[in-house]
């Protein structure tokens, strides 16, 4: 299926963001874990370091979540398809593509990229499950609620440096 | 530029494309929607005698570059053509006329047939006349009476022009024999085609010819207007009829096989790029022959044979694959698919045709009715379903997928690609593979076609509802969304109003519904941050629309559901562009409903302000209305155990509240509210929700400072009349928005609603006293009720009068009116100090509005008179008589004594109720000590008849006092200064105590009770008054408390018998011991009286015996050395005289000392045995001295 579907893309959408070069897109990151209404509980964007200072676009973000919670239909179907947690790419909406990862406990990982990094992407969902769970265990935090953590949020810069960005 | 038709289906490519066209300017859009409703019924004909089903498509519009198309693929090709027009006379006529030949010629190259549709006109053709019971009537004069006329008609023409008669005659004739011109033209085109087989250059177009010869034939019908075109189904069924037999012959045309004829079939850009190629090279030829094959296969399809379809596509698909005719090979790889998908999923649902009542279904019509006969639904006769090529489900999308493959190659193939996806996924959802299905309208989306803005915001709607089929409601709000967003790129006016009722179909998919409490759960619920956009958008869209009401109704729903979500700018810029939004148009509290038939419920902003505290408060206690007949006091109930749980529990919904409010009566609910913004808050409005009983709002309107703790806000009303009230909530009007919040939906404060009884309107009054307020008031009783106090001061035994004033501040007269007197002591002891009169006030009802009344209270400083000091049960205190004792607690010098005089009143409807109300007036009364009785005794006086009672008075106010007794006597004492005071009174038969004393320790409430009847006999003997002349007060003292020994009420009580000894004629008064001499000579004479007549007197007696008190000796010796006797000492008595006797003796002392003289009276018996004694007491006593 996916050699049917070409690498054509949609350029008319409202949403689109101005088109911009191909190049000064490329290794762009938006990471987000959905819980279990459809509500999200952690975000975190990397950008290649040497895009770090560019200032960001306002509606960027609102699309990337648009285009997250739209993939959100399609891991969920594909979940049924494997056992794997790793759900790979699931979608894609104009220059992005939606990687999925689905944990044990039915919190979704969804990356949105530009760039295909397969076992990169995985790297990093394992390691954010690990902390992810390590962080669920702690009594006061309730599940499916915001994670509000330097920790986890620096654990989460530091693997994307490690796997992603870096 | 080529439309795509995104509602196309595999099943599409079995069906003949007929155009259906709205002619002329007379006919009406709503007429011509009628009509297309009608026909579009007629979607699948039986063609008589083939077992056959043909399948038709209408369309309204269809552009000449899809029906280029035509070639490609068959479905594309409009093969038939009705215009529908309205036209009242013959010139009209001929202006339809000409414009539906326009439309026929533009697709002049794919029509069979064609057919006018003219409404207006007679069945045969001529103009409506006036009467219209003549036209509906076909029977055989009528219409003869109709053809004469119409012969007229034709008269009328024949002025106009004779061309156009010719014409109408020739349409009269047709329409006189339709079945038959029906067939014919059938048979007429079919001898066309032939004849084009006979002439090859004209082969494909000749029967287009006909146009020109104006020989239209049944091309025309006539009808009055739709509901009279009963017939129309028939002819429908006909003119498809005809187009089958058209397309049946092209079918069975096999002149393709004659390689000189043959003809490379193109998709429309191929046409340039095959001009003037070498046909006749091999290659061409075999291109010829593929796409023959093909286009065959189309042919077949339409015909209603999709089994031998497969096999030419499967021929066709060899040829063209050894070609790399990639295009045609994907139409082939289509047409396979659309076959066996329509072989493997016979189309059950079109059975389920809508059949309209007022269609009337002649019988026999051709309309397919599917019986379980051999033939499918899908036209296909059973043995050909076992035909073979039917290919697998599965294949059929690998088909699909290939077919894809092959059109994405080709840039001008871009729609046909896309309706291929379209068609692709409409069969997976078919077969329930929704992942698969998804992945054919990704394709779409990367489709690069060029297209105009109406047909992207179809193209992501079609995907939308398809993302919706297959249960991808999230991608499917997407999508719908994109579409909403593009209907507004250009910013056109129209487009706001497709993009808000697009957005409104977004909703779903990002969680969101308009009812509140769906909406709000207890958990996490969506993506804010997409909810608040997505809202945003709508309020936007909504504004932009032109109703600003519906903005203001979501732009309320967004700030009370995504209020936690907010951050703090965020909810300033929210609040302020509601704001803005209300001054133009205030937000209701009522539903919205919506063009599209949604319905926006109304938005309660319960979270501004958020309400923490709701309480229905009680009238003021003197305002609280009481049952008159129940005694609210004393409940004494049976309290019975049972662990039985019996019956459901009852739920807090309604708490039970043990007051009532009154018609009239401002009544007040209290609630606490709070403002969560940093910004001030205005509520323009806060008052209550009511249901029930009407009731008029005192609305109040608070401003909140900035983050506020609970405020106090009190929500005012006044019940129009009796009855239950229920209290909802509260409704607000806070940012220009009102709501009603009602207690339901406010779970934080546990009730679902109040429910309060209103009584009948009672009167109101107020209550006063002529006496000072009290400065403090402890609470007696049931002391709430209290509205008006008044205090005195007053010295014990001192006497008050005030004057209390009822004043009917209400408009209802006050009918009835009680007065008590509750107090923390006796009743009995108050009922002493207040005195009123009850027949004054009774003689003063009924109090009238605006009306006083008034009574004197009288007040009197009741006291025990006792003084502190005798508390103590000093035995060695100089008076041991008085054993009166008091606690310590009331030993101070002045005693206060509250008291509650409380009015119960009653009137009007709520005296027929059975209500009342209480108002006191709380009473407060120092008293203060004016004399102490110290200590009090009797003493005999002169009289045996009379004796004294003897008071030691001490003054202990701080004034000098006088004191009246005994009517005319008067002393004056000096403060702290003590005087006895002695009171003669008669002696008096005591009245006989019922109880015995058997407290030695008396309490003072004991005390304060005089049962003590003795006691209360002799405080009415005596009347001791004081005043003080320098404070002009004056009183009464009384005895009442004091308590009296038995051998003080012996002295009182008058004696059983009378003694009266004289000493040489002196009475012998005691103590006094008369002095006499030695050798004197002493007569002593008894006097005995009996003074009751209690004794029996029968014979008696009396003995006088004389001893000596010698201190050494003992008490009894012989006196007959010391004294001699003269005289009997003892007489008896058989009588007594009634009024006594005289003894008389005489004595002679011979030594000193002290003498007893003892004297006693005995009754005796027959016998003469004493039996009852009477001894002279005190016993005389006498002093002998040398």
């Amino acid at each position: 299926m996916t050699t049917m579907t070409s690498q054509r893309r949609l350029r008319s959408l409202v949403l689109s963001r101005s088109e911009n070069d191909p190049e000064n897109m490329s290794g762009m990151y938006y990471f987000i874990i959905v819980g279990h209404y459809d509500n999200p509980i952690f975000e975190a964007e990397f950008n290649p370091p040497n895009k770090i200072n560019e200032p960001k676009i306002d509606d960027h973000r609102h699309l990337n979540q648009f285009i997250a919670h739209a993939a959100l239909d399609l891991v969920d179907e594909q979940a049924w398809t494997t056992s794997n947690m790793y759900l790979k790419v699931v979608d894609k909406f104009n220059e992005w593509f939606v990687s999925a990862f689905i944990t044990a406990g039915r919190m979704r990982f969804l990356m949105l990229h530009d760039v295909k990094n397969e076992d990169g992407i995985k790297n990093f969902f394992t390691e954010m499950y690990d902390t992810y769970v390590k962080f669920a265990m702690n009594p006061f935090y309730e599940i499916n609620t915001p994670i509000k953590s330097q920790a986890f949020e620096k654990k989460a810069q530091f693997f994307g440096r490690k796997y992603l960005t870096g | 530029m080529s439309l795509v038709d995104y509602s196309q289906t595999a099943e599409d490519h079995q069906t003949l494309l007929v155009l259906v066209r709205h002619t002329g300017s007379s006919l009406a859009p709503q007429s011509f929607n009628n009509a297309w409703d009608h026909i579009r019924r007629v979607s699948s004909v039986h063609v008589p005698g083939q077992k056959r089903d043909v399948y038709v498509r209408y369309k309204r519009g269809y552009p000449i570059e899809n029906n280029e198309w035509g070639d490609f693929q068959a479905h594309r090709k409009v093969l038939g053509l009705i215009s529908i027009g309205k036209c009242s006379s013959h010139e009209e006529f001929e202006k339809l006329f000409e414009s539906y030949k326009g439309v026929k010629k533009e697709y002049s190259s794919t029509i069979y047939n064609s057919r006018l549709l003219v409404f207006g006109m007679n069945k045969d053709g001529s103009p409506l006349e006036e009467e219209p019971a003549q036209e509906k009537l076909d029977n055989g004069e009528e219409v003869k009476d109709g053809g004469e006329k119409h012969g007229d008609n034709r008269n009328d023409s024949k002025i106009v022009g004779s061309g156009l008669t010719d014409q109408m005659n020739e349409n009269m004739k047709s329409v006189a024999d339709k079945s038959k011109q029906g067939k014919a033209a059938a048979s007429t085109t079919a001898e066309v085609v032939k004849s084009g087989q006979q002439h090859p250059t004209a082969t494909k177009r000749s029967h287009s010819n006909s146009l020109t010869k104006e020989s239209t034939g049944a091309e025309v019908v006539f009808y009055p207007d739709l509901e009279h075109a009963e017939d129309l189904e028939e002819r429908l069924k006909e003119f498809v009829t005809s187009l089958f037999f058209v397309l049946e012959g092209k079918r069975l045309d096999r002149s393709f096989e004659r390689t000189e004829r043959l003809q490379l079939l193109c998709a429309p850009h191929e046409k340039k790029v095959y001009v003037g190629i070498d046909t006749d090279s091999k290659s061409v030829k075999k291109k010829c022959m593929g796409r023959l094959r093909k286009h065959l296969g189309d042919l077949c399809l339409q015909a209603g044979m999709p089994g031998e379809a497969i096999l030419h596509y499967q021929t066709g698909l060899d040829v063209l694959r050894n070609l790399n005719d990639f295009l045609w090979m994907a139409g082939c790889y289509e047409g396979l698919s659309a076959a066996s998908v329509i072989l493997k999923y016979p189309r059950s649902q079109a059975a389920t045709l809508k059949r309209n009542l007022s269609f009337n279904v002649v019988k026999g019509s051709a309309i397919n009715i599917h019986t379980k006969s051999s033939t499918y639904v899908n036209g296909l006769d059973v043995p050909d379903r076992t035909g073979t090529g039917v290919l697998h489900p599965d294949d059929i999308i690998d088909k699909y997928e290939e077919a894809i493959k092959h059109y994405s190659k080709f840039k001008n193939a871009a729609m046909i690609e896309m309706e291929a996806s379209f068609k692709a996924c409409r069969v997976l959802i078919m077969q329930r593979k929704y992942l698969q299905a998804s992945d054919f309208l990704q394709n779409v989306v990367y489709i690069n076609l060029t297209s105009s803005e109406e047909d992207k915001i179809n193209r992501y709607s079609t995907l939308a509802s398809l993302y919706s089929q297959i249960g991808f409601q999230r991608k499917a709000s997407f999508f719908k969304r994109v579409a909403a967003m593009q209907c507004v790129t250009h910013g056109t006016s129209t487009g706001w109003h497709q993009c808000y009722y697009l957005l409104l179909q977004a909703l779903g998919g990002y969680n969101l519904s308009f009812d509140i409490k769906e909406f709000i759960k207890d958990h996490a619920n969506g993506w804010p941050v997409l909810q608040f956009r997505v809202l945003h958008e709508l309020v936007y869209s909504a504004r932009r629309m032109g109703n600003p009401q519906l903005a203001v109704r979501h732009m309320t729903f967004l700030l009370h559901t995504m209020y936690q979500h907010l951050t703090e700018e965020e909810r300033r810029e929210t609040i302020t562009t509601l704001e803005g939004l209300t001054a133009r148009c205030e937000g209701t509290c009522h539903s919205l409903a919506l063009e599209n038939g949604m319905i926006l419920p109304p938005v309660a902003l319960t979270r501004l302000p958020s309400v923490k505290f709701f309480k229905v408060v009680a009238p003021a206690p003197h305002l609280q209305p009481v049952k008159i007949n129940c005694d609210t006091t004393s409940k004494h109930e049976i309290f019975i155990y049972t662990p039985l749980f019996l019956g459901e529990e009852k739920s807090s919904d309604s708490p039970e509240l043990d007051f009532q409010w009154v018609e009239g009566d401002t009544c007040e609910v209290q609630i606490q509210v709070l403002n969560p913004l940093k910004d001030e808050l205005k509520i323009q409005y806060i008052g209550l929700l009511t249901d029930g009983v009407e009731m008029e709002q005192f609305p109040a309107n608070p401003t909140l400072p900035p983050e506020s703790g609970p405020i106090h806000v009190k929500l005012l009303g006044q019940p129009k009349a009796a009855g239950q009230l229920r209290i909802l909530g509260y409704c607000t009007h806070v940012l220009g928005v009102r709501s009603n919040c009602k207690l339901k939906d406010l779970r934080q404060l546990g009730h679902t609603h109040f429910e309060v009884d209103v009584v009948p309107s009672l009167p109101q009054v107020t209550l006063e006293s002529s006496l000072p307020k009290s400065v403090s008031f402890t609470s007696v009783g049931n002391s709430a009720n209290v509205v008006s106090s008044a205090s005195a001061l007053l010295y014990a035994g001192q006497s008050l009068e005030c004057m209390t004033t009822l004043h009917n501040i209400s408009d209802i007269t006050v009918e009835k009116l009680d007065v008590a007197l509750t107090q923390k002591i006796d009743n009995d002891f108050c009922s002493r100090m207040f005195t009123w009169c009850k027949d004054n006030i009774k003689s003063q009802l009924p109090l009238q509005p605006a009306n006083q009344l008034c009574f004197s209270l009288c007040i009197y400083g009741f006291s025990d008179f006792l003084s502190p000091d005798l508390l103590s049960p000093d035995f060695s205190s100089p008076c041991r008589s008085t054993k009166s004792t008091r606690s310590r607690s009331d030993s101070l010098d002045s005693k206060v004594i509250e008291a509650l005089l409380t009015v119960k009143y009653s009137g009007g409807k709520g005296l027929q109720a059975g209500y009342c109300r209480h108002c006191s007036l709380a009473l407060m009364v120092d008293v203060l000590p004016s004399l102490y009785i110290t200590r009090w005794d009797v003493l005999p006086a002169k009289s045996v008849d009379h004796c004294y009672l003897v008071f030691d008075l001490v003054n202990v106010s701080s004034h000098e006092m006088i004191i009246n007794y005994d009517t005319d006597k008067k002393i004056i004492i000096e403060p702290q200064q003590s005087r006895r005071l002695p009171v003669e009174i008669r002696r008096q038969e005591l009245p006989v105590e019922e109880k015995p004393e058997v407290y030695q320790f008396v309490s003072y409430r004991f005390l304060c009770e005089p049962t003590n009847k003795c006691s209360q006999l002799l405080a009415s003997l005596v009347d001791i008054r004081w005043s003080i002349p320098s404070t002009k007060v004056c009183g009464k003292v009384g005895i009442e408390y004091l308590k009296w020994t038995k051998e003080h009420l012996k002295q009182i009580q008058v004696a059983t018998v009378n003694w009266e000894v004289r000493l040489n004629g002196q009475l012998y008064l005691p103590p006094d011991i008369p002095a006499f001499q030695i050798g004197d000579l002493v007569n002593l004479d008894v006097m005995f009286r009996r003074s009751r007549d209690v004794l029996d007197w029968t014979s008696s007696k009396l003995s006088v015996m004389i001893t000596q008190d010698a201190p050494a000796t003992s008490s009894v010796c012989d006196i007959s050395d010391s004294v001699s006797c003269l005289g009997l000492l003892t007489s008896y008595y058989r009588q007594i005289p009634e009024d006594g006797f005289h003894h008389t003796c005489a004595f002679i002392f011979h030594v000193s000392g002290l003498f007893t003289i003892d004297c006693r009276f005995s009754l005796l018996d027959a016998d003469h045995v004493v039996h009852t004694t009477f001894r002279c007491l005190p016993v005389a006593q006498v002093l002998v001295s040398n």
